[in-house]
């Protein structure tokens, strides 16, 4: 891996001013629902502990995480829609978090690109474990690994729906507003 | 005051918690069931036929578009070549919807495919098998109990590959040996299903 990983603690000031310089944060730096409002698209690189911050950061509100990647013909197809229901729930207690599975070495040859493109307007990650595997078990034991794949978290953080394969703005609206309606 | 639920429905529950159903990666695996389909160029072929002085069976779901499964076109072709004489048969399937008959037997021409691609059309294999992505492999017995699922190596990029768990599953069957790794998950494309 071309980008590793280093235990950082950043004063929320200088998180801030980091935030500007879009470029690759470490450890899932900036991660939550305060991050992303394009310009040149902060990217995060996501481990266990980014994500447990993603998670901490974001209790209270239903979390939308999306894995998808650039070759993967269904995850851009569904990526509007990605885009649509994060401006639908905006100032709602729902955060939307896109991961992408491409390699961290693809991020500004292919992953940033389709953000800018796509006017990717909420936090995004690069996944960025050790291993696929890890990273696939981490999510979900039950998860093959196809893509794309959305987990939703409740107001706890506790994983409560997972969804395969390709999804509609409906179908994650419904999968959302399930969740919102049982807390 | 809790009311028990009656007995009939909690026997239910624990069958189904003791049964669940057969998942690919289960240690104890049933026999897969036969089945027969047409190949690209319209001959049929059932499971149960490539027995025939088999040790072993590498079915491996397959795409013709999808980048992941292009990614290892070459190490397939690898594959058969190092194993087939060693007595272990390799068959495609293609459950794609959206991949044709001439589309997979123009893309196993290109590729120079040894192996049998076989068309599943509505995904009832996929869907019994409970293959998710191409590329995803099953390694079956004679007697067509799961040796080994998933991937075939750990790395979509072929100068990165680190670990081989489909080549060390087979050289330990062929070793008369147990599999060490039965299990394994990679990315790949979603097998696109029909809607049923």
């Amino acid at each position: 891996m071309i980008f590793k990983l280093m235990p950082v603690v950043i004063p929320a000031a200088v998180l801030m001013l980091a935030c500007s310089s879009a470029d690759v944060k470490e450890s899932g730096d900036g991660a939550g629902s305060q991050t992303s409002n394009i310009p040149g698209i902060e990217i995060g690189l996501l481990n266990e502990t980014a994500f447990s911050r993603i998670l901490e950061e974001n209790r209270g509100k239903v979390l939308l995480v999306n894995v998808w990647a650039t070759w993967c013909v269904p995850c851009r197809e569904e990526f509007s829609d990605l885009v649509r229901l994060a401006e639908f729930y905006r100032g709602e207690p729902v955060a939307v978090i896109g991961v992408s599975a491409d390699y961290p070495d693809e991020l500004e040859s292919k992953v940033r690109p389709f953000l800018l493109k796509m006017k990717a307007d909420f936090p995004n990650f690069i996944q960025n474990f050790a291993k696929d595997e890890q990273f696939i078990n981490f999510m979900n034991r039950n998860w093959q690994g196809d893509l794309p794949a959305t987990f939703i978290y409740d107001e706890s953080g506790e994983q409560v729906a997972f969804l395969s394969a390709r999804q509609t703005y409906e179908s994650f609206r419904t999968a959302i507003d399930k969740v919102l309606k049982t807390e | 005051m809790i009311k028990l639920k009656p007995i009939p429905v909690i026997l239910g529950i624990i069958f189904t918690l003791l049964t669940g159903s057969m998942n690919a990666g289960d240690k104890v695996s049933a026999r897969f069931e036969n089945f027969t389909l047409k190949d690209y160029n319209g001959f049929e072929h059932s499971l149960y036929e490539y027995k025939k002085d088999a040790k072993a069976i590498v079915v491996m779901f397959i795409a013709t578009r999808c980048p992941i499964s292009n990614a290892y076109n070459e190490r397939m072709v690898q594959l058969v070549s190092d194993y087939e004489d060693k007595g272990v048969v390799f068959v495609g399937i293609n459950s794609n919807k959206q991949e044709d008959i001439d589309e997979i037997a123009e893309h196993a021409a290109e590729n120079m495919f040894d192996f049998d691609v076989l068309k599943d059309w509505n995904n009832v294999i996929a869907d019994k098998w409970n293959a998710k992505v191409t590329p995803e492999i099953f390694v079956l017995n004679t007697n067509f109990e799961l040796l080994y699922h998933g991937r075939i190596d750990n790395s979509r990029r072929e100068d990165e590959v680190e670990t081989q768990e489909l080549r060390r599953a087979l050289d330990e069957i062929l070793a008369g040996k147990e599999v060490s790794v039965r299990e394994t998950k990679a990315f790949g494309c979603t097998i696109k299903r029909v809607s049923k």
